[in-house]
């Protein structure tokens, strides 16, 4: 045996060549096996120094060419963007870029789930969501609401932004989530802008209440139907609580309810599909204003807080624009150019959901492929559209819309949707004109092009003034000319239920008979101070509004807080609004603790459960994470509703794991020992059972605190990826508090809350904080780097001073 | 046939190289500074940073372990560069894809390095 002076053993030159062919094949093999897939596609991603994935980490300055002149942006340690142009163009050309360099792949996502073309990347699992929102013409509505703002200041930010986000496709890394999915997102337009408006409108207003509605009315009786889904919540704390207060003289409730034709109610399949795609039962917001003359610095004072979905990046887009009449900073929804929510030199602003009524629903006489519309029989207008699938087979489907807007249909049952949002809304103008505004006034006028989605806005400014508006296109509905209410499938044959000049798709009349004149919206002018949390917007509006209305405890916490405050003799400062947002007192305590607790003493519990129920002694009802009580309270709470909820949806043959069915909590807990929900059964029991299976689950889960539970481990990344998603914090809060956390479903879905958290003195500044962090790259220092004060209920300053250090400095010439 | 037939020259010259004193760290030097150049263009850089590396060394088996050397400086380069980006601890927490990476880079320095028996 002979040796090379290698150290490896060979025999003779035949093995020498064969040990080196070996060893050149492994070799050779290896990098050949860097071309297959998947080995490929993991170095092209992954490999150190050229993965595409480490690309997007870049963050060095850069000198860029803009044709609309210099800009600069400066990243602030928040990575939070602050531009700076002398023109208006060359300022959201340079907004265009620096929100795709952080949050391309999030502007794609939202403009393919609009635009119904998620399958393309994702694969068939998003079929029904494809087909939904192609069905919905989301994306014809962005086209006619574009031709509607184009001409206007607020298109021509538009289009300059539109180039700014394209130079950054063109010469910027792609996002590192594109790289995955190995895709190049498409040119952005104006139209995927207004695709944006139509995402948050949808998410807002988007509502098949009324169809699920139909369907348990059929199945109930009208004593059961009337007792667990009342109209009007039994509360003292609407939004407007002087019934003078911003409404016109002689005011009153003029909500008829008319004669309709029965219709029938729709099968499940139908609601099962849409139910996937609507506005969620727990998204809401908290709100309030104080007048200047009430406030520390005899300026307004605006808090906000949205309770939007919580997901990884941000639903919400935070920067900072300065140039010609701006100086205007907040959060928006990346796409959209201007700040929705936030601050500028004069003023400050906010939203929460009204939960008003503006979708309505259609049923035909059909035949031979026609339907009858008054005395004519019409042909549906019809559209081919191929769905494209990554890894399968496309499907084909063909759309259908009637006079009143698009078809939806599922086991053979059509209905048609008319929403506001399929006209030509012109809310970006709006928004343009907030962001400019000087004042009370500017506002007051913007808000009236405000057409959706419908919202509680509070506005202060730096003189103390204070502004209630409610805002958004709500239609009034009639039939033989009298107005109705808009909770019921109208007969479309017979043209019930129609809004005046609308034509979906085409154009709409906002100020004429088919909608809510501005000045009759409910309203307030200069209140000493107004809180807003998604409750019913006034006792007796002079036109029907909706009834979709938020269980109450919020609105009555915030003012509960608000009244005590005024009551002092404290004017209203800033820490004041902080403590307020942190508030994690839960009113759904109230009564049921201690009917609980007697009922265990009278039903009797295992030994094994007395130290949860022990836990709720003297408990100061407050959701914080340290508490037992708060802990089997949460659990309670949901196995209360199930209880509840369940008999009565079995026998009537409805679907009793359909919690979109479930009566509402605030009902649940108001329900006596005589409801019809106890008929046959004992309240006292019931409470015990919910108790009994809460302690279940959470001794099965491992739970102690509450904090175990109610943790941010369920904001999770579309990808749901370890190094995608956030760390975890525990967190105070309830779906029902004012500091609000909706934890959501076991899957991790459905999870809502504090999407954005704000306080201002106008025109000076305030706090803020972001439920994350503002760059979508997973790679910035800034991905993250605010989830822990957020948990914690924490502040950073949110002022309109320009700070950082420049990232992009745009040259070149103005047009 | 041997290997010498087809590259005379090359072996020749490599075998004296490798004769010299401290030859071995400088190709793994050489490997790094090719590893992280070619490397910064395509992932094969990091196969040919170990490839030269391993040719300098003594044994087939040192030549591996100087490819993985290689790409594990490499890897650190890298480190480096996302540091310079402030992304090297969000990097350095992003289970399991910097770790893949890492192996990537150790992976393919060593089958760069496997060259040493062939030349």
């Amino acid at each position: 045996m002979g040796s090379s002076g290698d150290g490896v053993p060979m025999n003779g030159p035949s093995g020498q060549t064969t040990r080196r062919a070996l060893l050149a094949a492994i070799a050779g093999g290896s990098v050949a096996a860097g071309t297959l897939s998947p080995v490929q596609g993991y170095l092209q991603d992954f490999a150190p120094l050229s993965g595409d994935v480490w690309e997007s980490a870049a963050t060095e300055s850069r000198d860029l060419s803009s044709p609309y002149g210099p800009a600069t942006v400066r990243y602030d340690d928040w990575g939070v963007p602050h531009l700076e142009a002398d023109s208006e163009a060359a300022l959201f050309y340079a907004a265009g870029y620096a929100q795709a360099s952080d949050r391309l792949f999030q502007m794609d996502l939202q403009r393919r789930v609009m635009r119904g073309r998620l399958s393309e990347v994702v694969g068939e699992s998003t079929l029904d969501s494809d087909e939904f929102h192609r069905r919905m013409g989301f994306a014809e509505a962005a086209e006619v609401t574009w031709q509607e703002t184009k001409s206007s200041p607020a298109g021509d930010a538009t289009e300059a932004f539109t180039e700014g986000v394209n130079a950054f496709r063109r010469d910027g890394p792609l996002p590192p989530e594109c790289s995955l999915l190995d895709y190049e997102p498409r040119e952005w337009s104006p139209v995927d802008t207004m695709l944006m408006e139509k995402q948050i409108s949808w998410g807002l207003t988007g509502s098949f209440r009324t169809l699920r509605h139909a369907n348990l009315r059929g199945a109930l009786d009208s004593a059961t139907y009337d007792e667990l889904y009342p109209r009007r919540l039994d509360h003292d704390y609407p939004i407007i609580r002087d019934a003078d207060g911003g409404l016109p003289d002689g005011a009153s409730d003029t909500s008829t309810t008319g004669d309709a034709t029965h219709i029938d109610p729709p099968p499940a399949p139908l609601l099962d599909w849409v139910s996937g795609f609507e506005t969620e039962p727990w998204i809401g917001s908290n709100s309030w204003g104080v007048h200047g003359d009430h406030t520390d610095s005899g300026r307004a004072m605006v808090a906000n807080d949205p309770h939007l979905t919580l997901m990884v990046p941000p639903v919400w887009y935070e920067l900072h624009l300065t140039g010609p009449e701006f100086d205007t900073r907040g959060v928006t929804f990346p796409g959209v150019p201007f700040v929705v929510i936030g601050q500028n030199q004069d003023g400050a602003w906010g939203f929460t959901n009204v939960g008003a009524d503006v979708i309505d629903f259609y049923r035909y006489e059909t035949e031979d492929g026609q339907y009858r519309y008054r005395d004519e029989w019409r042909d549906y207008q019809t559209t081919e559209e191929t769905i494209p699938v990554s890894g399968g087979e496309d499907r084909t489907i063909t759309r259908k819309q009637t006079v009143h807007g698009p078809v939806l249909e599922r086991a053979g049952y059509e209905v048609a949707v008319a929403w506001t949002g399929h006209g030509p809304t012109r809310t970006t103008e709006a928004i343009y004109d907030y962001n400019r505004s000087t004042g009370f006034d500017d506002i007051r006028e913007a808000t009236e092009k405000f057409d959706e989605p419908t919202q509680n806005l509070v506005y202060g400014d730096s003189e103390g003034n204070l502004l209630y508006y409610a805002t958004g296109a709500i239609p009034i509905r009639r039939i033989d000319g009298e107005p109705v209410r808009g909770d019921r499938i109208f007969d479309g044959s017979a043209g019930e239920g129609e809004w005046s000049d609308f034509e979906p798709f085409a154009s709409a009349d906002w100020d004429g008979d088919g909608f809510v004149p501005f000045e009759e919206k409910p309203h307030l002018d200069n209140p000493d101070y107004v809180g807003t949390a998604n409750q019913r917007v006034v006792d007796d509006p002079e036109h029907y509004l909706g009834e979709a209305y938020s269980d109450p405890y919020r609105g009555i916490r915030v003012y509960q807080e608000l009244d005590a405050r005024f009551q002092s003799d404290e004017p209203f400062d800033r820490a004041f609004s902080r403590r307020l947002h942190d508030d994690a007192l839960d009113l759904r305590t109230e009564g049921l603790v201690d009917d609980l607790r007697a009922a265990a003493d009278s039903v009797g519990i295992p030994d094994e459960q007395t130290r949860w129920m022990d836990a709720l002694d003297g408990w100061n009802r407050r959701m914080t994470v340290d508490s037992r009580a708060a802990l089997v309270f949460q659990f309670f709470v949901r196995e209360l509703r199930r209880l509840v909820a369940t008999p009565i949806l079995s026998e009537a043959g409805l679907d009793p794991e359909d919690e979109s069915l479930y009566p509402r909590t605030w009902t649940v807990q108001h329900l006596g020992p005589d409801s019809v929900a106890f008929e046959g059964r004992d309240r006292d029991e019931v409470l015990v059972d919910a108790f009994t299976a809460a302690v279940d689950t959470i001794t099965d889960e491992g739970y102690e605190v509450y904090g175990d539970y109610n943790d941010t481990s369920a904001i999770r990344h579309s990808f749901d990826q370890d190094f995608l998603n956030y760390p975890t914090y525990p967190t105070d809060g309830s779906p029902e508090t004012v500091n609000n956390y909706h934890r959501g479903a076991p899957d991790n879905t459905n999870i809502a809350g504090s999407s954005w958290r704000m306080v201002v003195d106008a025109g000076v500044g305030g706090d803020c904080i972001l439920p994350g962090g503002n760059d979508g790259v997973f790679l910035s220092p800034n991905y993250d780097d605010q989830l822990k004060q957020w948990a914690n209920t924490a502040y950073r300053d949110f002022t309109l001073d320009v700070d950082g250090d420049v990232r992009f400095r745009f040259g070149g010439d103005e047009q | 046939m041997s290997a010498d037939d087809g590259v005379p020259g090359l072996s020749k010259r490599l075998t004296a190289f490798r004769t010299r004193p401290n030859a071995w760290l400088g190709a793994i030097g050489l490997g790094i500074v090719v590893g992280a150049l070619l490397g910064s263009v395509h992932w094969v850089g990091l196969f040919a940073g170990g490839a030269v590396a391993g040719l300098g060394q003594r044994t087939i088996l040192r030549g591996v372990g100087a490819g993985a050397l290689a790409g594990l400086a490499v890897w650190f380069v890298f480190l480096a560069t996302l540091r310079l980006d402030a992304a090297m601890l969000p990097a350095l927490g992003s289970m399991p894809i910097i770790a893949v990476s890492f192996g990537i880079a150790v992976g393919y320095g060593a089958f760069g390095g496997l060259l040493r028996g062939v030349v």
